[in-house]
């Protein structure tokens, strides 16, 4: 089984590769995603100056892993002095920009950003998601850990800078021209003048930020993709679209975390167990061979849950140093 | 040089005829493309190779069980994926001949047929095409069918015209193969 060019099955190479800026961890629901990427997010403390770890999902499950009430605002980790978390609720803070924008009753502009976060779908989402990027960007953390939602939100999420990028230039590229007149006609209407500008230049300012972000998703040097799976036939079949579609966008993977693995103890009597590590040696052999490229890191199924500073920290560790299986068939 | 009338109702037939000639396009299209050398059939013959392929993917895809060699099915699946793309891209290319290849058909027999009939109808507009015996039709009928230059007693070549472009277009009709609900005659 163990291949002379087979990648070492080991996270260090995250942690060893100092430029990266970006790491989302993602694949389906319940697969371990925030507990691998909290325990990605405690190695990678330890070897930088800063780490913040977002959580991106709706069911924020950061606050659970580490017993602790996050929220919007980065805040620091208990026993942690370089290691901050943060949860967003991406359809939380289009919200709020809507509430600002209408400042006033029955003030156009507020309609209209109304009608746009409605006519194109996802924009309120890729909007929110680009205002904590910027909020993110103005932090000075080395590296920022996603903890995104399961697979088919993720994917739609990294999609938007795209998308939006080319929306917003369109939009900027009207505005340029049509900036002074829609000005000149409701200027009059609305209490200053500044308003329609304003708007403007906080769609231009945006759009900066996407794209910048962009280009930086693009670069390999500066963001990875680490896809989390099960070794179950729908959780493999669901990380092998997501790379396809991650390669389609140009976005780096070259790591994946098996987690969950049965090592039942030599001699073992579960029949469950045994009948598991069976089905899940299949899925493991059939990965190894079709992700050759790919650092393949084995994790094993504990018999608690991962839970808090301290077993998070163990379970961190064999991320970096192969869990080597205890004598099994 | 034949006869004005011949020369009207062959242009009127002609027009039919290519007609149900146009409506055979795709066949047509099919035979170009495997007869004459151009970039065309170049393209449309690679199209047929990789449909064929992406055919083949898809056989040996079906025959590989996703569950016991995912692997290999995920390996297959990406050629297969990659492969569709490709095909995507070149049968847009094929379509774009094909439109070329139908636009420059329909002009060609436009001014072959149409625009030659204009002509012919503009040159001889002052010339009888056959004439009348007197006192066949009334004086008013006789006007019209020698509209709009010809002389009096005689019929035009525009009222000639119309009239072979009127039968030849029923006659089509009877002749043509039945269009599928929905296509139109180009």
């Amino acid at each position: 089984m163990a291949d002379l060019d087979e990648l070492e099955p080991t996270l260090q190479n995250i942690i060893d590769q100092k430029t990266l800026r970006w790491i989302f961890v993602g694949g389906k629901g319940g697969v371990g995603k925030t507990t691998t990427s909290c325990s990605l997010a405690i190695q990678l403390a330890r070897a930088r100056k800063s780490v913040l770890i977002i959580s991106t999902d709706p069911a924020h499950n950061l606050s659970d892993a580490f017993g602790q009430k996050f929220g919007k605002e980065a805040r620091k980790i208990d026993g942690f002095d370089n290691l901050s978390a943060m949860e967003i609720d991406p359809s939380g803070s289009m919200q709020e920009l809507l509430d600002s924008s209408e400042s006033g009753q029955g003030n156009p502009l507020g309609g209209m950003m109304q009608d746009l976060a409605f006519s194109i779908p996802g924009v309120d989402e890729a909007m929110s998601f680009a205002e904590v990027l910027k909020q993110v960007k103005s932090m000075s953390y080395d590296t920022i850990v996603f903890d995104t939602a399961p697979t088919g939100h993720t994917l739609r999420f990294l999609q938007f800078p795209t998308v939006l990028e080319k929306a917003l230039g369109k939009l900027s590229q009207l505005s340029g021209r049509f900036g002074p007149m829609l000005n000149g006609i409701m200027g009059q209407g609305l209490g200053g003048p500044s308003n329609v500008d304003e708007m403007l230049q906080k769609m231009e300012s945006m759009r900066e930020t996407i794209s910048e972000v962009n280009t930086q998703f693009k670069n390999p040097d500066m963001t990875t993709f680490v896809c989390v799976c099960i070794a179950e036939f729908l959780s493999l079949y669901e990380t092998e679209r997501m790379i396809q579609e991650l390669t389609s966008y140009e976005i780096d993977t070259h790591c994946i975390v098996v987690n969950q693995l049965l090592y039942p103890k030599k001699g073992s009597e579960c029949e469950q167990c045994n009948a598991r590590r069976k089905m899940q040696k299949k899925y493991l052999d059939q990965m190894i061979e079709l992700y050759e490229d790919f650092n393949v890191v084995k994790m094993p199924l504990l018999t608690e849950e991962v839970r808090g500073k301290e077993k998070l920290e163990k379970f961190s560790e064999m991320l970096i140093t192969p869990f080597v299986p205890p004598d099994v068939d | 040089m034949p006869h004005l009338l011949i020369i009207v109702f062959l242009l009127a037939v002609g027009w039919q005829v290519t007609g149900v000639l146009v409506s055979l396009a795709p066949a047509i299209w099919g035979m170009y493309t495997r007869i004459v050398p151009s970039k065309a059939s170049a393209d449309t013959e690679s199209l047929r190779q990789q449909q064929t392929e992406v055919l083949k993917i898809r056989k040996e895809m079906a025959a590989t069980s996703s569950q016991d060699e995912f692997a290999k099915w995920a390996k297959l699946r990406r050629e297969h994926d990659k492969k569709a793309a490709e095909l995507e891209k070149l049968s847009e290319i094929v379509a774009a001949h094909k439109m070329r290849f139908s636009q420059v058909v329909s002009t060609t027999r436009w001014l072959l047929f149409s625009a030659l009939g204009f002509f012919v109808q503009f040159w001889h507009r002052k010339e009888p095409v056959f004439w009348l015996p007197i006192g066949w039709v009334p004086d008013y009928v006789e006007w019209g069918l020698s509209f709009p230059q010809a002389p009096r007693g005689s019929v035009s070549v525009n009222v000639w015209s119309a009239c072979t472009a009127v039968v030849a277009g029923l006659v089509s009709t009877w002749v043509k193969p039945r269009e599928p609900a929905g296509s139109r005659a180009v």
